[in-house]
């Protein structure tokens, strides 16, 4: 691939098709999402479309190039992480932990949950979207990446303070910080009416899994892709609690002792199935997609006798969702873009009573269901000057056989009107969202008793309502001097808000209906510099400082009442960050063949390529909500100072290596930052290696924290050490 | 300490000579460890329950003869059990020269030496709470009862060998039982019913009285809602604390006569039954509570219902067990004043008042010493969530 996200996004955003999902035109789209993943194809081992590329957009052109009219869109650009690199992990919060800025909140295992949290902002600032559509989550607003495989995922963006599309929906627009899922798609050239791809994948954890693909081209406009992907593991792996302790004699003393991570088994099915198509200036897709997963919850690692049982938690998923997007310029001057979701989740979680001795009976059930509809508009008033608009509505429904559950509603408005200057060198987009939620609740009479006894008016009766309204500005811009070439200098400035999840409000005994929205600054500036020194190859570097400030944080705390505790507004956090990034690749001229069963698979070349991208994070985030208290300017819990990717890869005839080394600097797991909730450094080292064979199949070997280091991202949560997964797949 | 320059009462445990060994599931060195002192005068061990899931309930110990505070002993015991002392800490006792400590998230009964505090055994009752003791055996309550279906599993309590140091057998409570207390040949089993209380169910209300000599219950008492910590007076009247339901019925104190079977409420002119189970009629407010030399010392929170982090007006209850006088100080009048969230209090015979304080559940708390006049004579940064007391008086083992 080459296109270590950072080239990717940092220049050549001219590249037509390089980033459809980022609008690279708003006009003339046909074919742009067929070509964007050709492109892929072509460079197969390696070559970036962020290259000068010679050869490398020789596919693309075959099905005819976009032409670039109306509008580009040359905000900040994201860091990406392309298709290549997406093949080498197992999921999609192992494909973004190289990013700079986030920590991926990772509970350990197959099966454990992981979130993202950008920029200390909490992780219920990060957006999480599939093909520009929210992945939502009202209960919770926790989206486990865990969930996500990367198999059909073409492509993963990071964006920080701003949508990816000029026609994004309003709602978009609102997040602090989005992470953007690309659906893989399927390409055809010339005469090819379908292709299939089918893989299995066994290793590590008693890891087994199938997966088979098919893509058809209905018409010469339109495609469609169906996918299934089974995932069996017993999650079993050992894992190493070691302490060493001098004692006043000089005696060495301590434990050493491996257990086994047990109750972490999982099972868990997804299918989905795509359909593509152009119109004259214009695309449009539709989506429907199910995941289904039955698993252990292992829980803390804790001091336990043998002779108990482990824990029974278990818990049940099924998550469906239908969506569609259409994108259409009318002409030169307006476009649109109207999209609509439904989804609807189901979870259960319970004990097993009879097996575990000292587990509590427990069943809850709960199911959410989410509707929501976006019409985004984008009018060119001058060839210098545009306006983008949308509204978004939504609905959100959760349900529960719990005791005392209150069954609450939210209708949902976002409306968003921004402003874009593009003077060629310098970019301005300002504007801002309005986003209104009204939820609607039942009482049950212990929460009544106790609203009235808060003094919240119109909690009391049957039935209960809330408004909460924001208006989040934002201003972005970009300047990018003529010389010296590739330089650029960009920052935005974005208040975002984020509704109180329906858990925060209305958990039994827990919630707090009063809760207003929190509140989150940013403000960001960063330095962009590409430049090819010589044929084949490309540098790039990035620096990039930030400030933000959460205000009005949503946190449990206990209250007066030792036996309860509830949430409040009462955070407050500011972040000083700093992030650098450097990359570079060499490609050698020899093009690459195009070849059969080129879905984006595999097409093994002569070409050479070989890259590296080196990330560097400093984060001073600040627990500042307490003054005198022992957390004061304490560090935010598991957000580490400083943490360093490096990825690198190379490719030659089919063969293709890449590296991963991460490493997440001390952490307490506390903002009262104590010797006692200090937390280790750790670091891992993963490789992956794979080669392609001109008939389609693909061997591939991956190998996790290869210097089987035993570490913690979760106090108690014991990372898995050395993995193996092997895999083969074939490409038709 | 890095917090030192931060928190005031952390220079204090300089002297004690500190040293920190939480452990977790990583391979690195851990500092060096000095071994507690055996002890060798009074000494006030201290649980600190530790948060859940976190493994990190703690014992610390002042020594009363020269005033030191020591944070976390047990790793530094024992620095070889693996886990440390274990996760969220409920209980703590002294008995026979072993100290006793009740790990609820672990399953586990922890003996040590009550000198040295050298491990000695681990016991596992799942679910366990609270413990008490009584001839050749140690009664900790639990959780983890029998299961019959349906939504509710039974408590159970659990009897432990205090020579072989294993479990002998075990019997049928309420729902979640709690406090526990031994006396007379009787053994008295607070049941709160907590789980489903808490969830919109209802809760339990039943005093259990269990013939200590066969261990099976005898009769079943209904005292208040969600009963939680027994003492008994010594004048063999045992003294109960509800938290109540948190909406519609106060906390509050009951005595259970075992001669008349009777429940009254101190400082209240009629007894819990006339109060038509509306609450305390004697207005006392309670979140934990001691007995000592005669009296009943009760921490409560007057403005309990009002759940704004903050707004808790703590008052320090003592009742005369023989009249039943109550007097109460406003814990802001007294060197306490400082503490966030009264979790735990002990008294030595009347002389030292020590009150635990929580602060935020998630980082260390503070223990407060006071004089018999209530003002401060020391406070010492504690573990996580101190809240529980045991005194070891080497001189006289049998405590």
């Amino acid at each position: 691939m080459c296109a270590h996200g950072f080239l990717t996004g940092a220049f050549l955003l001219n590249a037509a098709g390089a980033e459809a999902g980022t609008l690279q035109t708003i006009a003339g789209f046909h074919d742009t999402m067929d070509t964007e993943e050709s492109e892929y194809v072509a460079v197969n081992t390696g070559s970036g479309h962020g290259t000068d590329s010679t050869g490398n957009h020789a596919v693309r052109d075959s099905l005819g190039s976009a032409t670039v009219t109306a509008w580009r869109r040359t905000g900040t650009p994201p860091d990406s992480i392309p298709r290549e690199r997406l093949n080498t992990v197992q999921n999609t919060a192992e494909a973004i932990k190289v990013f700079g800025g986030l920590q991926i909140k990772d509970y350990g295992g197959v099966g454990g949950l992981k979130t993202v949290n950008v920029r200390s902002l909490g992780s219920e600032h990060t957006g999480v979207f599939m093909d520009g559509i929210q992945i939502g989550n009202a209960q919770n607003a926790q989206v486990d990446l865990g969930r996500f495989s990367t198999e059909d995922i073409g492509r993963i963006e990071l964006y920080n303070g701003q949508g990816a599309s000029m026609l994004a929906g309003a709602k978009d627009r609102s997040t602090a910080a989005s992470i953007y899922l690309y659906t893989l798609r399927p390409s055809f050239a010339d005469g090819e009416k379908f292709h299939g791809t089918a893989r299995l994948k066994a290793g590590s954890f008693g890891t087994v899994s199938p997966y088979f693909r098919w893509e058809q081209r209905l018409g010469k406009r339109i495609s469609a892709s169906a996918s299934i992907e089974y995932l069996r593991a017993t999650g079993k792996y050992r894992f190493r609690c070691r302490k060493e302790v001098l004692t006043d004699g000089g005696q060495l003393t301590g434990y050493d002792t491996t257990m086994i991570r047990s109750n972490s088994d999982i099972q868990a099915l997804r299918a989905e199935g795509n359909i593509f198509g152009t119109l004259d200036r214009g695309e449009w897709s539709f989506k429907i997609y199910y995941y289904g997963s039955e698993r252990g919850l292992p829980g803390a690692v804790v001091r336990h006798p043998e002779t108990l049982s482990q824990a029974s938690d278990r818990q049940e998923d099924g998550n469906f969702f239908v969506q569609g997007n259409l994108k259409k310029e009318i002409s030169g001057k307006y476009s649109f873009r109207i999209a609509g979701k439904y989804a609807n989740d189901r979870m259960r979680y319970h004990t097993d009573p009879l097996k575990d001795p000292s587990a509590m009976p427990v069943d809850d059930s709960y199911r959410q269901q989410e509707a929501w509809l976006s019409l985004s508009h984008l009018v060119r008033l001058m060839p210098w000057w545009a306006l983008s608009a949308a509204t978004d509505v939504q609905a959100n429904i959760l349900d529960s056989g719990k005791n005392g559950f209150v069954f609450p509603r939210r209708a949902g408005f976002w409306g968003s009107l921004f402003t874009v200057f593009d003077f060629g060198r310098l970019y301005i987009e300002a504007g801002a969202v309005y986003t209104l939620a009204a939820d609607f609740y039942r009482n049950s009479s212990g929460t009544a008793a106790r609203g009235e006894r808060d003094g919240h008016t119109g909690y009391s009766g049957s039935a209960a309502r809330g408004l909460r309204d924001a208006v989040s500005p934002s201003l972005i811009i970009r300047y990018t001097p003529s010389r010296p070439a590739g330089l650029s200098l960009s920052g935005f400035v974005k208040r975002s808000y984020r509704m109180p999840t329906f858990n925060d409000l209305y958990y039994v005994n827990f919630g707090n209906v009063s809760l207003k929205p929190e509140d989150a600054m940013q403000y960001d500036l960063r330095i962009d510099y590409g430049v090819s020194p010589v044929r084949n190859w490309t540098l790039s570097a990035k620096a990039e400082g930030y400030y933000n400030n959460v205000h009005d944080k949503i946190i449990a705390v206990p209250t007066s009442s030792q036996f309860r505790w509830t949430m409040y507004n009462i955070g407050l956090t500011r972040t000083i960050g700093a992030e650098g990034t450097f990359g570079w690749e060499y490609r050698s001229a020899i093009k690459a063949k195009p070849i059969r069963g080129n879905n984006g698979r595999t097409a093994p070349g002569l070409e050479f390529c070989t890259g590296m991208t080196a990330r560097y994070t400093f984060q001073r985030a600040m627990d500042v909500s307490s003054p005198g208290k022992s957390t004061y300017m304490g560090q935010i819990p598991y957000i580490p100072r400083h943490s360093i990717s490096i990825t690198a890869f190379a490719a030659y005839g089919g063969w293709r290596m890449d590296y991963t080394f991460i490493y997440t600097g001390v952490r307490y797991s506390s903002s009262s930052n104590l010797p006692s909730t200090m937390m280790q450094p750790w670091s891992t080292h993963d490789i992956s290696l794979s080669k392609s064979l001109a008939n389609g199949i693909t061997f591939r070997l991956s190998a996790g924290n290869i210097l089987n280091r035993q570490y913690e991202i979760v106090p108690n949560y014991p990372m898995p050490r050395c993995n193996l997964l092997a895999s083969v797949s074939y490409c038709f | 300490m890095t917090n030192t320059h931060r928190n005031p009462l952390a220079i204090i445990l300089l002297s004690a000579g500190i040293t920190v060994s939480f452990s977790s599931c990583t391979d690195h060195v851990q500092p060096v460890v000095s071994h507690p002192e055996p002890a060798d005068s009074d000494r006030l061990y201290i649980l600190n329950e530790g948060q859940m899931g976190m493994n990190n309930a703690s014992i610390d110990f002042y020594d009363f003869d020269d005033g030191t505070y020591y944070t976390d002993a047990f790793p530094a015991a024992n620095p070889d059990v693996v886990h440390e002392l274990g996760d969220t800490g409920n209980d703590i006792a002294v008995h026979d020269g072993k100290l006793w400590a009740v790990l609820n998230g672990s399953g586990i009964v922890e003996v040590m030496d009550a000198y040295t505090m050298d491990h000695i055994a681990s016991i596992a009752v799942p679910g366990c709470r609270d413990i008490a003791f009584g001839g050749d055996y140690a009664y900790v309550t639990s959780w983890a009862g029998a299961y019959y279906g349906g939504e509710d599993r039974l408590g159970a309590v659990y009897r432990l060998d205090t020579g072989t140091l294993k479990v002998k057998d075990r019997t049928d409570a309420g729902y979640q039982p709690e406090g526990i207390a031994v006396a007379d040949g009787k053994i008295y089993v607070a049941n709160s019913g907590g789980i489903a209380g808490s969830s919109g169910g209802s809760y339990d209300n039943r005093l259990i009285v269990m013939d200590e000599a066969s261990f099976t219950a005898e009769k079943e008492v209904q005292v208040a809602d969600n009963i939680q910590d027994i003492v008994a007076d010594g004048n063999g009247k045992l003294w109960i604390s509800s938290p109540g339901d948190y909406s519609t019925v106060h906390s509050g104190i009951y005595v259970y006569d075992p001669e008349t079977g009777l429940v009254t409420v101190p400082g209240a002119s009629e007894d819990a039954e006339d109060s038509g189970g509306t609450g305390n009629a004697g207005g006392i407010r309670v979140s934990s509570m001691t007995y000592s030399d005669g009296k009943l010392w009760v921490l409560g929170n007057e403005n309990e219902w009002d759940f704004t982090p903050g707004s808790g007006q703590y008052i320090l209850y003592t009742v005369d067990c023989a009249t039943m006088q109550v007097s109460e100080h406003r814990l802001q009048e007294t060197g306490a004043a400082a503490a966030k969230v009264p979790y735990g209090v002990w008294v030595s015979s009347g002389t030292r008042i020590f009150i635990a304080d929580a602060g935020d559940y998630i980082n260390p708390g503070t223990v407060y010493m006071l004089d018999s006049g209530l003002g401060l004579m020391q406070s010492f940064s504690a573990g996580v969530i101190p809240g529980h007391f045991a005194l070891f008086s080497p001189g006289s083992a049998g405590e």
